[in-house]
């Protein structure tokens, strides 16, 4: 297993007592595998990105452990850490236009993450081979140009393109682990869908994991080989993304599922979309036993005063809900 | 059904940059943002026409036009039969609205629910606010006196919607309303703004980049491309069988539920202020030919659509 996530638990302090983001995530990711990551807003996805990177502000309470390839994350120094981000975990970020220095041009970032992929390989850095190998990156995100590109500052492009290089950079630094925060919520589709397919080219060619962050479950199924749902900071539910998606099991999946708009369902032109009733809990005052419980179609005594485990119900397939205890 | 709102031929260009004296005095021309260039369409009356297009194709600039927030430089626009000028402006204004992408910029965060939503009648008018807010299914007496920022996503679009209904308002365009919510709410705010349709007799044009929300709302579809129409007609002739390229490879481009691979179109949206000459497609077209680079396709009728290609137009 190249990710092991365990027991993961995220908190804040606040001046009304503590905040559990994340309850208890429980992960495990093999290399070669596409996870998407899918939820409503204040899920826990992105802290859940947040806390594998160590990026999580000081006043986060951690604990658990995130070990890559047998290191764990979580109990190492800061200056220690910043040896692993960038090639053994990279993130990119939902906001292009926050993720690349803006006084830097294009090409000094990219030349620098070609040196720390060179430093950390134990070669000396040859700039020359630097740039070829940033040229290379750009040309394989089909950058007609990648010359005049590389002299650009990243407010001089798109917001495409500068989601384009934060992928280029990530091409030259080849990750163990990627995780992708809604890397195209800024994109148009068409955008959007050559960078999935870059996405799944990344994957397949240098057996990069990636965790792939999304609220667009038909995005989700295009993209990963396997599906986790969140809400309210826990795992609902855990599986290969066809299943999942053919045959959702917890309530929240299938009332998530029903509430998209996609062109699959559109086989007649009367189709009703169904939408889950209520809002998603605030953190600050969530429900006592199953956190969905007061959204749910299906609730039962049980679901409001104990809260169910995650149990796997196949071998692939895990989900927390009382209907499958 | 007649047509509620026709426009023939409209153009909308915007300066690139400043031109100013010295330029001027340097023989600089100035440069334009091909915005809207040369468009045509008509709106039937109690129809949801869905505007399809990527960022920057002028989907937004279309929609502005056709409430009157801009002004076209040339072109005819027609509402209900008359011509829109000076002297029916005011009509105009009284039967259109707008609602925005993010309604937490859209709507002023100093002013209440209640002022918010009188605002287009000029003067506080509970009554009619009461009225609206029911209709978009908000509580009066839990939500009039809040102010934007206290209420939901989803809340907040309610309010943008109940500020266009509450002038009885015949057309609204509605300008990609549930891009910045989330799953759950987005299907929340499209049946809700389906109902307030079929029960108010509204016409809308509904702007979006989402195919799949565009089918779900829509009547019949436009889709644009690079400041044109390209494609445009029912919508399940045009979903079904797309006929224009750029359609097609749109189609490819969305993800679904059933389809695993994406086959989107190979590179950019071009430039609004130097488009390339003829079809402004041929250079991404895996079906260009020699007269695409020449000549600009005109609109024709194809199989219950109208289409901009010149595959079509023997």
């Amino acid at each position: 297993m190249l990710l092991k996530i365990r027991d993961l638990n995220v908190g804040y302090k606040t001046i009304f007592g503590k905040l559990n983001v994340l309850s208890d995530i429980s992960l495990d990711i093999d290399r070669n595998e596409i996870v998407g990551i899918v939820g409503e807003s204040g899920s826990g996805k992105s802290t859940l990105g947040h806390a594998i990177t160590r990026l999580l502000p000081p006043s986060a309470i951690v604990s658990g452990s995130v070990n890559i390839d047998g290191v764990n994350m979580l109990s190492l120094s800061e200056n220690a850490i910043t040896k692993y981000r960038g090639t053994t975990v990279f993130m990119i970020l939902q906001n292009p236009f926050t993720s690349l220095n803006p006084v830097k041009t294009v090409g000094y970032q990219l030349l620098e993450a070609a040196r720390i992929r060179m430093e950390r390989d134990g070669e000396s850095w040859n700039e020359d081979r630097g740039y070829d190998a940033s040229i290379n990156a750009l040309k394989d995100l089909r950058f007609p140009d990648p010359e005049v590109i590389m002299r650009k500052y990243p407010h001089q492009l798109s917001g495409g393109q500068i989601q384009r290089v934060v992928l280029a950079m990530a091409l030259i630094l080849k990750p163990k682990v990627l995780i992708a925060d809604e890397p195209t919520s800024a994109l148009d589709v068409t955008i959007q869908a050559q960078v999935v397919n870059l996405f799944k080219d990344l994957n397949r060619e240098l057996n990069t994991a990636i965790l792939f962050i999304t609220h667009d479950i038909s995005l989700a199924y295009v993209i990963s080989t396997r599906l986790v749902v969140l809400y309210a900071g826990r795992i609902m539910e855990d599986g290969e993304v066809d299943s999942v998606v053919k045959e959702p099991m917890h309530p929240y999946t299938q009332k998530l599922i029903a509430g998209v708009p996609d062109m699959s369902k559109f086989t007649t032109p009367d189709v009703r979309l169904e939408s889950i009733p209520g809002q998603p809990p605030s953190f600050m005052n969530l429900p006592s036993g199953c956190k969905f419980n007061p959204r749910c179609p299906f609730v039962k005594d049980i679901c409001k005063s104990q809260e169910p485990q995650l149990i796997k119900t196949d071998s692939r397939r895990m989900v927390r809900c009382w209907l499958y205890e | 059904m007649s047509d509620l709102v026709k426009i023939e031929n409209i153009k909308k260009y915007y300066l690139a940059y400043k031109i100013g004296i010295l330029d001027r005095l340097a023989g600089r021309k100035p440069v334009y943002v091909r915005a809207v260039d040369d468009v045509s369409l008509e709106i039937r009356e109690g129809e949801v026409m869905g505007l399809i297009g990527e960022s920057g194709s002028g989907k937004t600039t279309l929609g502005k036009l056709l409430v009157t927030l801009e002004t076209p430089d040339s072109g005819k626009f027609y509402f209900m039969g008359k011509e829109v000028n000076n002297s029916t402006l005011n009509f105009v204004r009284n039967n259109v609205a707008m609602v925005f992408q993010n309604p937490y910029s859209s709507l002023n965060p100093r002013l209440s629910v209640r002022e918010i939503i009188s605002e287009p009648l000029g003067h506080v008018d509970d009554k009619k606010v009461a009225e609206a807010m029911e209709l978009v299914g908000l509580n009066y007496r839990e939500h009039a006196r809040k102010r934007p920022r206290e209420l939901s996503g989803g809340q907040v679009q309610r309010v943008a919607v109940a500020r266009a209904i509450v002038k009885n308002a015949k057309f609204i365009v509605l300008d990609e309303p549930t891009s910045a919510l989330d799953a759950s709410l987005q299907a929340q705010v499209l049946n809700l703004l389906l109902d307030l349709k079929s029960k108010l007799g509204l016409t809308y044009l509904f702007i979006t980049h989402n195919m799949a929300v565009a089918y779900y709302v829509a009547d019949r579809v436009a889709i644009m491309y690079a400041g044109k129409i390209v494609e445009y007609g029912e919508k399940e002739s045009v979903f079904r069988k797309p006929a224009h390229p750029y359609t097609q490879s749109l189609m490819a481009s969305i993800p679904k539920m059933s389809e695993k691979d994406l086959k989107p179109p190979s590179g950019e949206v071009p430039s609004l202020i130097n488009p390339p000459p003829g079809c402004r497609f041929n250079p991404r077209c895996p079906f260009a030919m020699d007269i695409c680079s020449k000549k600009e396709p005109p609109l024709i009728d194809y199989e219950g659509r109208k289409v901009a290609c010149w595959l079509y137009n023997k």
